[in-house]
């Protein structure tokens, strides 16, 4: 009998790289082992909510907590992106915090996350992003959903380095995947490790 | 020295260290690093570069940039084969093939110019007139021969190897052109740290600048064009993208422009793009375009050798090529005599400056001082030669002086239009101005301002000071601070004299208004007489204006005639419309990365590689890729369904339905928010079991149906069809947010985060009890029929759903996709001892159809709920969307078409979707047809082709009775007997299973 074994969407992606030459170029990483949520504050407990989890709901601004980053979605909405891994509790625990003024949607498996760092970073996602990433108008913190390479996409600044995580629907992922990898060359870039 | 015509010395863009090959339909010659294909052309004593559109005249370069209309070639070879290419801008790279083009046999002698012969009856409009009898030749024979002689150049047959990409930038001021007032604008707005994007078109900056005979700020404008550059690329809030053409200037000042990153190399370095589209978005623009320079139009103005002054003088001074050795210049303005001085100073004979004004400018007496022969009032009668200008004739306007001048040049100007083509985009309709004789921006409409020439300054000094101020305004209107300003750049003030309007030099023969449509003056007149003298008719009458060029040496001059032919000022005519792009774009550079099998992303499911695996076939469901069919060795798709299909109803079945909407529910009213979306009733579902339901638009006709579980007192799941995924999860945020943000209730999609199969078959449930052994017990007893529970099985949260689209006993199980492969493979296992196969959506769609369950086929839009025959299940206790509209009269008329069965009564033949159902077969029109077949199958469970139909009067009137399915498109019309829709199992006996 075949033994189980969860799969990833970008797991048979083979390693590959371009050589960067004179550029910095681009380190591409797929996050693997991290869990997502989307919650929802029932009507009228928004602030309750944010206040319970220590979240913001300025759009466009991540909160960063102890154990998960926050992405406000819309009003009352967010995905909640935690480092640990799907199956270590971090949806049901976030249930039992929400118990009475919000609601848990799990959605671990529902999108990757593609990390994109270098200095060339901002470069590169200009080629599909139509945000405004310069450094005067979005730093680290930035978030946004947005279509890139006509695919929905999570984005979030995580450093000024500038570092960016791509949170995109898995069934969308390997064609999003071709689409990065593809238009990075350009820069150069290499495929980092399992990113966390 | 690279060629005959190759000086000296000069040449401000060239670098002569780096000699170049290059090969011009099938000649080699040498060039220069820096050289256009033109320029290069030219050093080598080639002035014969193509042939006209319609004419086939002889052609040669009538500027030096992008928007010459004659020279015009193919580049490359193979599949990178691009027609239509400006020699002017095209930049030399070693290597470069080129042939010229819309010739046969070759250049020099093209069997197509005896058009000439034939031009009085190739005037305007000549194909409304030649072309209109007899009417039996307009496909067979004009079409063809239309056709054949349209077009220009070839295109590549080839798959194009280059690739292509968009990008998106932003901008507090975009500075649209790099010459005098452009590179002014961007200096003083990137000095105060906005952030400032400059885009020249050309490889070079300076514009119209003479490298050295204008002075800026007391330097050779070369070197302050190179300063200044050095000064922009040193600010960081300054990008300077050059060999980028801005060409659509669109709303909310967006705006697109095309980067040739890598059109001046053979081919493109490893991953790197030819072209790149950009996107930009900018707060402000200084359009800083310059101006075209207009051709006086005189009889043969447009054989080899005569060229527009500024082309003259840009091929001397910064190619270091001289396009003739005794020049004659014809001008109407002061220009004219900047191109002498150029000439003088790189030691061309300069024969005669004719300057059609009759007061002595200053520039006119400071040339006679230098020893040039000028005659003020004199005008271009005639180009003289053969395929090369060997004189000019010319005379007075009043015909009373008349003389030949030998020459194997004619530099001319009949002033400047500035350039409001990207203005014009933007609505604004450009203003006439005597005192330029051209047409200049209006108030903007969009946040952009004018400089330069652009707006009909043509002095240097006054091209910085306008460049300047447009810049700092910019910014300031942006809402950022200008801070200090430092002083514009200086250049010495120059007093013009003013141009004198010449449209028509005296003559009667070929005098070329647009040279590459093959518009001559009379031709213009000529749409006038026959009526067409607006000009937007005037315009599509003659093709003025049209092509790659969009006229621009022409439109001004044309719209001058057609105002004096129609007896009225210029302003009166007004202009045409300029609409983007402003210069060619290929195609592939609008496609960029969107093409081939990256033309839109694809979707796969969890289980994609399972299928690869059991050899499915793909289809495209959206952007969804599905199993269609799994074929075994040596099987045809129609033997794979049949066999899927029956093999279900035998045994059992697995099928990837990953791809259903998923949306889940959460709130405490979302029992009531599901009975205002669904037609039926929700409310007393209770927890741990599914219904099916309908949903209505809010003009009553059917939506979107599926089934939705009440996984628990306040957390719902829905299916949607694949199709209307996104559009019921987006209907029902408009229902949450616009109509009832009282209810609480909550809902995102989930389609990614679960993947599902079907498994369906007399065998399902001994296959799943097997593959999910300890886990779930799946007998009837603990999963009922709509049951819903939710379990944990190897580590993971699964759900299971007691629900069938096939008829059979079936079950839906969802699990993460990460576990998607895993729980396919456990069921794949356990399912090898009870004939388990795989199956694809197409005996997906025969099992539903053998059961009358309506799909995307059924649901189009423009069907009722009691059409489809389940107009019992509309509510009459609750209000929901699309109940209103649903009672309509027309919604709710007997006569509506109603589903209904079909079943083939003829022995051979097949059915057809799309057939119309009809009485009699030999009478079968739109207003014979009683309604149309939407899916048809040939069902293994019946034993023949059988279909669903929408028909008038449904069952009702037509039960038992026979039919005719009529196809026009494969000349069929089989008989069909018209039968319920339920076809098999109408008792639903088989949703147990087997009986133990």
């Amino acid at each position: 009998m075949t033994e189980f074994q969860t799969i990833h969407p970008l797991g048979d992606v083979p390693p590959q790289s371009v050589e960067s030459g004179d550029t910095s170029g681009i380190t591409l990483n797929v996050r693997h082992e991290i869990s997502m949520v989307q919650i929802f504050a029932r009507n009228g407990r928004e602030m309750e909510l944010a206040k319970k989890l220590n979240i913001e709901g300025v759009p466009g601004r991540a909160s960063e907590t102890r154990s998960f980053t926050a992405f406000p979605l819309a009003p009352g909405q967010w995905m909640l992106v935690s480092k640990n891994a799907p199956g270590s509790g971090f949806g049901t625990g976030i249930a039992k915090k929400l118990k009475g003024i919000g609601y848990v949607s799990e959605q671990s498996d529902s999108r990757v996350c593609i990390r994109v760092s270098g200095s060339q970073a901002r470069e590169l996602l200009a080629r599909g992003c139509r945000l405004d990433l310069h450094q005067s108008v979005a730093s680290k913190g930035f978030c946004a959903q947005t279509p890139m390479a006509q695919v929905g996409v999570l984005l979030h600044q995580v450093n000024d380095g500038p570092t960016y995580d791509l949170y995109v629907y898995s069934g969308f992922a390997r064609s999003f995947w071709e689409w990065l990898a593809h238009t990075a060359g350009q820069f150069g870039y290499s495929r980092g490790g399992r990113g966390h | 020295m690279s060629g005959s015509n190759r000086l000296s010395k000069g040449g401000s863009r060239i670098d002569r260290t780096r000699p170049l090959r290059f090969r011009f339909d099938g000649r080699s010659f040498s060039g220069f690093a820096g050289d256009t294909l033109a320029s290069a052309l030219l050093a080598n004593g080639v002035t014969l570069m193509g042939r006209s559109f319609k004419y086939h005249r002889p052609r040669g370069c009538l500027t030096a940039g992008s928007e010459e209309p004659n020279a015009i070639v193919e580049m490359r070879s193979g599949a990178r084969r691009e027609p239509n290419t400006r020699a002017t801008i095209a930049e030399l790279y070693d290597g470069l093939e080129a042939t010229s083009q819309n010739r046969f046999p070759s250049l020099k002698f093209d069997i197509q110019s005896l058009n000439q012969l034939l031009s009085p009856f190739l005037t305007a409009g000549f194909y409304y007139k030649t072309f209109m009898w007899p009417a039996s030749f307009w496909e067979p024979v004009y079409e063809k021969i239309i056709r054949r002689s349209a077009g220009l150049g070839r295109a590549a047959t080839e798959p194009d190897p280059d690739t292509y990409e968009h990008a998106n930038t932003h901008c507090d001021v975009l500075v649209v052109g790099a010459g005098p007032a452009g590179l002014a604008a961007a200096l003083s707005a990137g000095r105060t740290g906005a952030r400032v994007l400059l885009v020249e078109e050309q490889a070079a900056a300076g514009g119209m600048l003479s490298p050295d005979r204008d002075m800026i700020d007391g330097k050779r404008s070369a070197d302050w064009v190179e300063q200044s550059q050095a000064e922009l690329n040193a600010l960081d809030n300054v990008t300077i993208m050059m060999r980028t053409t801005l060409f659509g200037y669109y709303d909310h000042n967006v705006l697109a422009a095309l980067e040739r990153v890598n059109d001046h190399v053979a081919e493109p370095p490893a991953h790197q793009p030819r072209q790149r589209l950009w996107t930009i978005r900018a707060s402000e623009v200084v359009l800083a375009c310059g101006s075209h320079e207009r051709a006086l139009t005189f009889d043969n103005n447009d054989k080899p050798g005569v060229m527009l002054s500024g082309a003259v003088r840009a091929f001397v001074e910064r190619y270091g090529v001289t396009p003739g050795k005794r020049v004659v210049i014809c001008t109407n303005n002061d220009d004219g005599y900047n191109t002498a001085e150029a000439l003088i100073n790189a030691g061309i004979e300069v024969a005669l400056i004719a300057d059609a004004r009759t007061d002595l400018c200053i520039a006119a007496q400071s040339a006679r001082e230098t020893g040039i022969r000028v005659e003020t009032g004199l005008l271009p009668q005639k180009a003289l030669g053969g395929q090369n200008v060997s004189g000019l004739s010319l005379q007075r306007a009043d015909g009373s002086f008349s003389e030949k001048v030998d020459c194997d040049c004619i530099a001319m100007s009949a002033g400047f239009s500035p350039d409001v083509h990207l203005v014009s985009q933007t609505g604004v309709a450009p203003v006439w101005r005597e005192n330029v004789l051209g047409f200049v921006p209006d108030k903007p409409i969009r946040r952009e301002r004018s400089a330069g020439a652009g707006q009909g300054t043509f002095d240097l000094a006054g091209c910085l000071a306008e460049g300047h101020a447009a810049g700092l305004d910019a910014v300031s209107s942006a809402g950022l601070k200008t801070g200090r300003a430092k002083a514009p750049p200086k250049a010495k003030a120059v007093e013009i004299a003013p141009p004198l309007a010449i449209w028509r030099c005296p003559g009667n023969g070929k005098a070329f208004v647009d040279f590459q449509n093959d518009v001559t003056a009379r031709d213009i007149h000529l749409a006038n007489q026959e009526g067409f003298s607006s000009v937007e008719h005037a315009k599509r009458y003659t093709t003025l204006g049209m092509a790659t060029d969009q006229g621009k040496t022409s439109n001004v001059t044309g719209i001058a005639l057609l105002a004096t032919a129609r007896g009225e000022p210029i302003p009166d005519v007004g202009t045409t419309r300029f609409r983007p792009p402003y210069s060619p774009v290929a195609i592939g550079a609008f496609a960029g990365h969107e093409r081939g099998k990256e033309f839109q992303p694809v979707r796969r499911t969890a289980m994609h590689a399972c299928g690869e695996k059991l050899g499915a076939v793909f289809v495209e469901a959206g952007q969804w890729l599905r199993p269609q069919y799994y074929p075994k060795s040596g099987e045809g798709v129609m033997e794979a369904i049949y066999r899927e299909s029956k093999q279900v109803r035998e045994t059992a079945g697995i099928c990837d339905v990953s791809t259903l909407g998923k949306i889940e529910i959460f709130g405490d009213d979302s029992g009531e928010f599901l009975n205002r979306i669904y037609i039926n009733g929700w409310k007393l579902l209770a927890p741990g079991k599914a219904r099916y339901g309908l949903m209505l638009r809010e003009d009553g006709y059917v939506f979107d149906d599926g089934t939705t579980s009440r996984l628990a007192d306040d957390h719902y799941l829905m299916t949607t069809t694949t199709a209307n995924a996104a559009r019921v999860l987006a209907h029902m945020e408009h229902a949450s947010q616009v109509l009832w943000p009282d209810l609480d209730v909550h809902f995102c999609s989930a389609t990614e985060q679960w993947c599902g199969v079907a498994v369906a078959g007399p065998n399902a449930r001994a296959i799943l009890a097997k593959a999910f052994a300890d886990a779930i017990d799946v007998s009837d007893e603990a999963l009922p029929f709509m049951g819903v529970r939710t379990f944990e099985w190897s580590g993971t949260t699964a759900r299971i759903f007691r629900i069938s689209f096939s008829g059979e006993l079936a079950f839906e199980v969802n699990v993460p996709w990460s576990a998607g492969e895993g729980m396919w493979n456990a069921i794949w296992e356990a399912g090898q001892d009870h004939g388990l196969i795989p199956y694809g959506t197409e005996a997906l769609s025969v099992l539903r159809i053998e059961k009358g369950h309506v799909a995307g086929n059924e649901l189009d839009g423009r069907t009722t709920a009691a059409d489809m025959g389940l107009g019992k299940m509309m509510s009459t206790k609750k209000p929901f969307i699309g109940q209103k509209l649903a009672g309509r009269e027309g919604m709710v008329a007997k006569d509506r078409a109603k589903l209904v069965g079909l079943k083939l009564t003829e022995d051979s033949g097949r059915l057809r979707g799309g057939a119309h159902l009809v009485i009699d077969k030999d009478n079968a029109n739109a207003e014979t047809s009683l309604g149309w077949v939407t899916s048809v199958c040939d069902s293994p469970a019946i034993g023949c082709w059988i279909g669903l139909a929408y028909l008038r009067g449904g069952l009702e009137e037509h039960d038992g009775k026979r039919l005719f399915a009529v196809n026009p498109i494969y000349d069929e019309a089989p008989a069909v007997e018209v039968v319920s829709p339920h076809f098999f199992d109408p008792q639903g006996e088989r949703l147990k299973g087997p009986v133990r």
